[in-house]
């Protein structure tokens, strides 16, 4: 034990401070310890193929995903055709309908 | 003061080596396990067990980090890694049923006077530190069990110096007067 001057402990104190004697540890504690840690390792090493193939399995679907986007996407013309601008004329039947039906 | 482990253990403990690793745990294992015993009072001794397995478990995992040319002692290191442990283990409160304090010293009639005397001190001392908070007590007991200056201590508990000097302060304040009270109690036990 070791302490200040300025602030030291008894004789008495210190022997009941040494009295508190601490248990021992288990025999088997660094097996334990080693164990785990061994287990860890593998299980990280065995994990890391899965997450890469979980990755690529990602990045291959998020790709899919886009071009999907992109060819879903509404091209100029068809932007026009549904605001009821005519456009290509492709749309004439049903602005004209909808106008006709307004304009008596 | 505890004697550190021989370099080429050490690097081979680093490098993931698992008789190193043993080797360093079985080397360590005495002080680690007296410091979670004494921060973990009145716990179970079960509860002993997970907590020193746990400190030594991310020792394994922050070896690759440690410097041993650093100012840090290897052996302060761990001891530090492992009060947090406890620390962290007395806040998420896991498998911490709290023990009934220790009884009084029974006066066994085959037991010389000595032994009743210290067993007597020894409980009064358990029951002062059980009293303590976790914090005051882990200052406690680096700075009487473990050796630790201000600086390790602070560091360890990620306070401030002066901060440490008022809870040794306080927790000396404490234990002295249970053991006042104990010196009461020992005379009547001699008597």
């Amino acid at each position: 034990m070791r302490y200040d001057s300025e602030d030291d402990l008894s004789p008495g104190e210190r022997r009941a401070l040494a009295a508190w004697r601490a248990p021992e540890p288990p025999a088997d504690l660094a097996e334990r310890v080693v164990a785990r840690v061994v287990a860890e390792r593998l299980s990280r090493g065995a994990a890391r193929p899965v997450a890469l193939a979980a990755l690529a399995a990602a990045v291959v679907s998020g790709l899919f995903a886009l071009r999907l986007l992109a060819g879903a996407a509404p091209s100029g013309a068809s932007e026009a055709r549904l605001l009821g601008g005519g456009g290509d004329g492709g749309g004439a039947a049903e602005t004209s309908g909808l106008a006709d039906g307004r304009g008596g | 003061m505890v004697e550190e482990i021989d370099e080429l253990t050490l690097a081979r403990a680093r490098q993931g080596d698992p008789g190193a690793l043993s080797a360093l745990v079985r080397h360590y294992q005495r002080p680690v396990y007296a410091l979670v015993a004494r921060l973990l009072v009145g716990r179970r001794a079960e509860a002993f067990d997970d907590v020193a397995q746990e400190a030594f478990i991310r020792v394994c995992r922050g070896l690759p980090r440690f410097v041993p040319e650093g100012p840090a002692r290897l052996s302060t290191w761990i001891l530090t890694v492992t009060t947090r442990t406890c620390l962290n283990a007395l806040r998420d409160g896991q498998r911490m049923a709290v023990l009934a304090p220790p009884a009084a010293a029974a006066s066994a009639p085959d037991d010389p006077e000595q032994t009743a005397v210290e067993r007597e001190r020894r409980r009064r001392v358990e029951v002062a530190m059980r009293a303590l908070p976790e914090e005051m007590r882990a200052v406690l007991v680096l700075r009487a069990y473990h050796d630790f200056d201000y600086d390790e201590i602070a560091a360890a508990l990620g306070l401030e110096i002066g901060t440490v000097k008022s809870r040794l302060g306080r927790a000396r304040a404490a234990l002295r007067a249970a053991l006042e009270e104990d010196e009461e109690h020992l005379g009547e036990i001699r008597l």
